[in-house]
């Protein structure tokens, strides 16, 4: 008796497992189309403004996915709509596998676009969907989006190759730390400025270079900065995570100083109505490259002179940005409002609303410390 | 189906207390709390809505014990007579029903929107009420027990998941201090006091403790552990997010924790290890309501405990349907805030201020099956 009630209880356990297995949301991983890249472009077409390319990794083995050449990792669909949700379910009619955007590394959005369009209307999609994350990097382009995804590196995929590159931020001040979507919705929300990085397709590669400012008012792109601005930005936010500053002493010799540690405060004073923002930046650091032909390079007094002389560049580059921020573009982009806001809890409140205004009539004030800790392995006589 | 004792331990009495009170409103209170109060102040409005539950928990205790081992369901008819009593009684039910729906709909919304998005809304809940009525018909014992087990690997997982988000924090976020003054922060009061109902169902289960002296000590620790939980993610989301984002965001807590990734530790990405835990608790809020719910009906009627259970499920499920979408969920749940601010509140004051003037008090263990 024992035995045969064994037996139904395995039996039992058996049927029950049947049910068990299934999932009602299944999807098996080799009938997905991850997307990895976003671009956006405007088509002159007024009925489909928006000229979309998504990209796709290609997982399948070759021969299997007819619209990817031989030996490319990706492939790119580009489709003109005025939805981006359309957009992407009108892929469903050339792509049997459904698209997948939880591995979303890039979006790449056309300058001219982007001064055209709402920021927070072209990116709405993707801040409300349930499957797209918040962590894609945000860049702008100065070609056609669809052309920087479509450039030929060898062995990489671009969308996740752009992504990549912001992981050298700990190298160069000419770099924005990368701009995530999550980052910028509630600036866009909240109609607070700020800068994207830009990237240029060059043969077959592509370059972060400069960025593009973004004004809080309208979400659109107003202009350009350089690379040397962009250290400007850098050194004014210090967010920057390391990098060099090239400076010449007074016979024009190249001097390198690598920044080890770097530290910026912004210290507002709102005295009867007038603005005033002292930036305090202060550095630790080595230098990594001397052309001049001094033969005391360990002497206190050289030292001191090499560091007077950096901390005028750093103001310098500091200064040029500024006054392109204000008399330009009259967009603060360096979050001057979040030390003010500290600082004025209440004047904030008012001003939050007109604060690039303020910020554009603002004095600036700079004062650099920069200590040079090591002169490196070389010892000039 | 009978485990054990029909009393519960004071440790299982903290777990199940603070199990209780974190639920959804981990999810919703920090843009809540945010839209209310507008400045990096949120975090004190927990600390002073902690600080007002347990004053009020306190009333609930020195309430409960001056009725030994009886529940609220059988001292409210000794103080304010059958009629009145069996009215507090009926609303009590219906109120836990109320959370109860609430919890298991919302979990199944979000649930729905980020795990499971073909599945019909339908099956995600009933496949949760089935486990939940296995583990209900079987006494307050297993449900103690379950959560007594499960509570602090969630607490752990809660605190993890958080601790991590110090990648993106930033300090600036939380600064400045009261910079609008006091203000702000009373209007995040209500919110917050709102968040921690299910605080009076303290009403019921200090009767079934063994030691309920240590009521005091529950009602203090049950309610730290939550506390500090909202607290410790309340920090985090504002650092990491600024209370500028948590505005806009629907759900703040999921924006932190999918805005770090960390590459080399186990896990990458961490949302689905907090919705997990996060659906424990859940689930077990759910449980403690519905059993509320049942150990009132039985008490009330003749029918049995079991049968209340089957009764009320249908009941629950047919509520957590009522709200057509989520503004209405939302609605919902402040009605639940301000329903759980009578009943913590409002309630148990009176009947203790009357209980006090008619000097009425029952000792001993005369009832002690209850």
């Amino acid at each position: 008796m024992a035995k045969q009630k064994m037996k139904r209880n395995i039996f039992a356990c058996l049927i029950v497992l049947l049910f068990l297995s299934g999932c009602w949301d299944s999807s098996d991983i080799e009938d997905m189309s991850f997307v990895i890249g976003f671009g956006f472009d405007s088509s002159e077409n007024e009925e489909t403004p928006i000229k979309h390319t998504t990209q796709i990794a290609v997982t399948k083995k070759k021969g299997e996915q007819a619209g990817a050449q031989q030996g490319k990792m990706y492939q790119d669909i580009t489709v003109e709509g005025n939805s981006l949700h359309d957009i992407l379910r009108s892929i469903s009619l050339q792509l049997p596998y459904p698209v997948y955007t939880d591995h979303l590394a890039s979006i790449v959005i056309n300058q001219e676009t982007a001064a055209r369009y709402d920021l927070s209307i072209l990116l709405d999609q993707i801040l409300r969907d349930n499957v797209t994350r918040l962590s894609p990097v945000v860049v702008l382009s100065k070609q056609q989006a669809s052309d920087v995804l479509g450039t030929n590196i060898e062995g990489e995929i671009p969308s996740s190759y752009i992504g990549n590159i912001f992981d050298n931020k700990t190298s160069t001040m000419k770099m924005l730390p990368p701009v995530r979507v999550g980052d910028i919705a509630a600036n866009l929300s909240s109609h607070v400025s700020f800068v994207l990085p830009n990237v240029t397709k060059e043969k077959n590669t592509i370059l972060v270079n400069g960025a593009g400012v973004i004004r809080g008012k309208d979400n659109k792109l107003v202009g350009y900065l350089t690379d040397d601005e962009v250290q400007g930005i850098n050194w004014l936010t210090g967010k920057g995570m390391g990098g060099l500053l090239n400076f010449k002493d007074e016979k024009d010799n190249t001097i390198i100083y690598e920044v080890q540690h770097y530290k910026t405060k912004v210290e507002p004073l709102y005295k009867d109505g007038r603005l005033t923002f002292h930036v305090k930046v202060t550095s630790q650091g080595w230098i990594s490259e001397d052309w001049s032909q001094s033969s005391n390079n360990l002497s206190e007094r050289y030292i001191q002179k090499l560091e007077h002389l950096a901390e005028k560049k750093v103001v310098k580059l500091m200064e040029g940005t500024m006054k392109k921020l204000q008399n330009e573009y009259q967009s603060d982009v360096i979050e001057f409002h979040d030390s003010f806001r500290i600082s004025y809890p209440r004047d904030y409140q008012e001003m939050k609303k007109d604060w690039d205004k303020y910020f554009a009539d603002a004095d600036v004030t700079y004062d650099a410390k920069i200590k040079i800790i090591n002169t490196g392995d070389m010892v000039k006589d | 189906m009978k485990m054990g004792t029909t009393r519960i331990t004071t440790m299982q009495m903290i777990t199940l207390l603070s199990s209780t009170l974190i639920a959804v409103g981990i999810f919703t209170l920090p843009r809540t709390l945010a839209i209310e109060v507008g400045t990096p102040d949120l975090w004190i409005c927990i600390l002073i809505g902690g600080i007002f539950g347990y004053l009020s928990a306190l009333i609930m205790v020195s309430l409960s014990l001056r009725f030994n081992r009886l529940t609220f369901f059988e001292f409210n008819k000794l103080i304010v007579g059958k009629w009145v009593g069996t009215i507090l009684s009926v609303c009590f039910i219906g109120y836990a029903l109320l959370i109860g729906s609430f919890e298991i709909r919302s979990m199944g919304e979000l649930t729905q929107f980020y795990l499971l998005e073909e599945t019909p809304i339908s099956v995600i809940l009933i496949s949760m009420y089935w486990v939940a009525m296995y583990l209900l018909v079987g006494g307050i014992n297993p449900i103690a027990r379950l959560i007594e087990l499960l509570t602090p690997i969630c607490i752990i997982i809660f605190i993890l998941v958080f601790a991590l988000g110090f990648k993106v924090f930033e300090f600036n976020n939380l600064r400045p201090l009261l910079g609008l003054g006091a203000a702000p922060v009373l209007k995040g009061l209500t919110p917050t006091f709102l968040t921690f109902s299910g605080l009076e169902f303290l009403l019921v289960f200090i009767a079934m403790m063994q030691n309920p002296k240590d009521a005091k000590k529950v009602a203090f620790f049950g309610l730290a552990i939550p506390v500090s939980i909202y607290l410790f993610a309340v920090v985090v989301i504002t650092g990491g997010l600024s209370v500028e984002r948590m505005k806009h965001q629907k759900w703040p807590t999921f924006a932190l924790i999918q805005e770090y990734e960390y590459e080399g530790i186990l896990f990458e990405r961490f949302e689905s290890l907090f919705l997990v835990v996060w659906l424990i608790q859940m689930f077990t809020t759910y449980v403690v309501c519905q059993y509320v719910a049942a150990k009132g009906v039985s008490t009330l009627t003749r029918i049995s405990y079991k049968k209340a259970n089957y009764i009320l499920l249908a009941a629950v499920y047919i509520i957590c349907l009522v709200p057509k979408d989520l503004n209405e969920l939302e609605k919902m749940g402040t009605i639940i805030g301000w329903t759980s601010f009578v009943f913590s509140f409002i309630v148990p004051g009176l009947l203790l201020l009357i209980a006090l003037v008619r000097r009425l008090k029952q000792d001993g263990e005369t009832k002690d099956e209850t």
